[in-house]
């Protein structure tokens, strides 16, 4: 309850209709007995008066008492002679007790609002920091804010301005009804970013009876950089904001601030470190493009050269032989090339799965028609789901990334060692698994295996190839929104499981293709 | 290909040394070769000679080749193989969709460029032929609608007799997930591959020899399905 909020008539007024009862009370005891100190009765709805209504109305009541006791219980009845001693000390007593107990309960008040002030004010930055816990970017740290302070002003919006790319100020975030192309508001807010102090605006009645309540633009300052502006838009029955409001307003406004300015300095750094990365990618890149590439090359120049050498004829067999090793050499040049190719359209960003609707088998059937070459003479023995099982996903990709952990199985394990393809269709997932029984991923390479340019060592030896075959798996995967994860093979090896979610329902009539052909 | 005049191929690719080697290898083989260097050139030098087969490299610096199959195709029903590099899977199925009829992908070994060009070649000749269609342990015969694999005679439901009729017609030639709908459940069905799969797969188990043989339709990830020829 406050007394700003009754109006001060009605204090007035109720002031009055105590006054009155209370005489009419006196009037009908003082018929009845003769009471000496009956005036006292006057000092409980001053004193009610005073504490909820304040100075005013319980002077007025107290003049009121004395007035109306004097005229109708003072003898000489209907006159107004405040000839008696006992009356003045009334009037004084009955005045001083309205001023001590009006200016106590005002005091007591502000007091009780103030703490209520601090207990809101603290209560919104609790639920602020709270809210910006759980957000994952600066957007939604933003838009948190802005929802916070809509929510505790009673707004009708707020937006957050931020500069774009440190030219002029655009509105990153809002709640309720903001509109972003409100020049008005924009130019408030430009105006509050560059000179740094709060813009304050007086609601008004427009032509058009839209009235509009007033706003506040407050700078956004992180340390002694203002990083944008906070735009407020109350309800036009508004009156403005309070003092303690506008501290409020302000402790939020810092709490953005640093937000934003801690959100710019992990942009900033995350930048650093994707070129620092891509750094590293391009050092990686031209060793291997150095080395893995002209490997090839040359068994592949070696062997030409050989055989162009005019000084003797080859035997038929050698002759075979070379020309052998150059057409395996070849494709081995090409897959590292498809390798490098890949991984830089994973790397942009550039993989886009087409997805369609296969058939589980001929999933595994392509990613072994593509692994060919590096299994021959191996036993693979394939695990898949009897009759028609549909999946969606995009066949190029997923038989490269399954072509890919065989051919890895292939390559780091002895010919001898039966590998084993494994399909499964079950609870909106399908689970690729390429199973071999070699001597496993040594434990301390298992993190890393799955990154870029990284080749697990055997005896001592890095393995073949670039080191970029189950990074790419794992673009593959990620494009599909499923993962890939290395799991021991019981009894010693490792299983590859190629993990990607399907949709709960099979297409049946209608279009599901993921994207037009 | 011994009977008759020797098979005239058109090649046109950017690559000098490309053209000199596939020239000199398909020749070995008795193809005549005629190698052009451009777009422009392949369609002059087809309006004024004729031939029996034009392989086409998608990757023209001045030509889109996905165009320029629909212009051969406009005007004249020479097989045409397009030749890609893997990165044009796109283009390479907008091109068979626009009228080239098969593709072989850069770098490729001779014995599979040899084998596409001979379907191709067979596919223009196979009119007069009998409507039986063999390979290996399967036999088709297109006219009396019998299906059998190693004389063992398979039942087909029409739908897949109507899938395996359009592989078998183009035997050794891959045939798109489009062009197999349309064949099989009309135009308005390009899309439905789903359907297609559940088919397909029904049309396998029946073809198969043995549970791990994938049997003689090869699925090309991305583009459709080819039925090996003998």
């Amino acid at each position: 309850m406050s007394v700003r909020s009754m109006g001060p008539i009605r204090g007035y007024v109720l002031a009055t209709a105590m006054a009155s009862a209370t005489t009419v009370v006196v009037a009908l005891i003082d018929h009845l007995i003769h009471v000496p100190n009956i005036s006292l009765l006057y000092v409980p709805p001053i004193l009610l008066t005073a504490i909820y209504f304040g100075t005013g109305p319980s002077l007025w009541g107290a003049g009121l008492s004395v007035v109306e006791y004097d005229f109708f219980l003072v003898a000489p009845a209907f006159t107004l002679t405040v000839n008696r001693i006992e009356d003045v000390l009334a009037l004084v007593v009955f005045c001083s007790v309205a001023v001590i107990a009006s200016q106590l309960a005002v005091s007591v008040r502000s007091r009780a609002e103030a703490a209520q002030w601090r207990a809101r004010e603290s209560r919104t930055l609790y639920e602020l920091g709270q809210a910006l816990m759980f957000a994952r970017d600066i957007g939604e740290v933003l838009t948190r804010i802005s929802r916070e302070v809509t929510r505790t002003f009673d707004a009708v919006s707020c937006a957050i301005y931020v500069p774009k790319d440190g030219e002029s100020l655009e509105v990153a975030a809002g709640s309720g009804s903001y509109d972003p192309e409100d020049r008005e508001a924009n130019a408030a807010a430009a105006y509050a970013y560059s000179k740094g102090s709060e813009v304050s605006m007086p609601g008004r009645r427009s032509r058009l009876s839209t009235r509009s309540g007033p706003a506040e633009y407050v700078p956004l300052r992180a340390a002694d950089q203002v990083v944008g502006v906070m735009g407020l838009k109350l309800k036009p029955s508004s009156e403005g904001m309070s003092a303690a409001e506008h501290g409020l307003l302000n402790s939020v406004a810092a709490q953005a601030a640093v937000s934003i300015a801690r959100a710019q300095t992990e942009e900033q750094r995350r930048r650093l470190e994707i070129l620092e990365e891509e750094d590293r990618l391009k050092s990686a890149l031209i060793s291997s493009v150095s080395h893995d590439l002209r490997t090839p090359l040359a068994s592949i120049k070696a062997s030409a050269t050989s055989l162009l050498l005019a000084d003797k004829a080859w035997p038929p067999e050698e002759q075979r032989e070379l020309l052998t090793a150059i057409d395996s050499e070849s494709d081995r040049l090409n897959r590292l090339v498809g390798n490098l190719l890949d991984m830089s359209r994973i790397e942009s960003g550039a993989l886009h799965p087409r997805l369609d609707w296969y058939d589980v088998n001929e999933v595994v059937d392509a990613a072994l028609a593509q692994a060919k070459p590096v299994l021959a003479g191996r036993i693979v023995t394939t695990r898949l789901s009897e009759g028609p099982s549909l999946v969606l996903l995009d066949l190029t990709l997923v038989a490269q990334a399954v072509a890919n952990l065989v051919d890895n199985a292939a390559r780091y394990t002895d010919t001898h060692v039966p590998l084993e393809v494994e399909a499964r269709l079950a609870g909106g997932r399908l689970c690729l698994a390429v199973v071999d029984h070699g001597s496993g991923v040594p434990f301390d390479q298992r993190d890393r295996i799955f990154k870029r340019f990284s080749r697990t060592s055997r005896n001592g030896e890095s393995g073949p190839g670039v080191g970029l075959g189950l990074a790419i798996c794992r673009g593959i995967a990620e494009a599909h929104e499923g993962t890939i994860r290395l799991l021991p093979t019981p009894g010693g090896g490792s299983t590859f499981v190629l993990d990607l979610p399907q949709p709960s329902t099979v297409a049946g009539a209608g279009n599901h293709r993921g994207q037009p052909a | 290909m011994s009977e008759g005049p020797p098979a005239r191929i058109l090649l046109v690719d950017d690559e000098q040394q490309i053209r000199r080697l596939l020239s000199v290898a398909l020749a070995r083989d008795g193809y005549r070769v005629e190698a052009v260097a451009s777009g422009e050139e392949a369609i002059s030098h087809l309006v004024a000679t004729p031939v029996d087969l034009v392989l086409l490299d998608l990757g023209l610096p001045d030509t889109d080749g996905v165009d320029l199959c629909r212009e051969i195709r406009a005007w004249t029903s020479v097989p045409v193989i397009v030749v890609t590099v893997r990165s044009e899977d796109r283009q390479k199925v907008a091109a068979l969709d626009c009228g080239a009829d098969d593709y072989v992908t850069k770098p490729f070994s001779m014995a599979e460029l040899l084998a596409r060009i001979r379907a191709n070649l067979r596919r223009t000749a196979s009119n007069a032929e009998d409507g039986l269609i063999r390979a290996g342990a399967l036999e088709v015969d297109l006219v009396r609608r019998l299906v059998s694999v190693a004389g063992r005679h398979v039942h087909l439901t029409p739908t897949e007799w109507d899938l395996l009729r359009v592989l078998a017609s183009n035997a050794g030639r891959v045939v798109t997930h489009r062009q197999l709908l349309r064949e099989v459940r009309g135009a308005a069905y390009e899309e439905e591959t789903a359907i297609l799969r559940v088919h397909m797969v029904a049309l396998r188990q029946k073809l198969a020899l043995t549970r791990d043989q994938p049997g003689y339709i090869v699925t090309e990830p991305g583009v459709g399905y080819r039925l090996l020829s003998a």
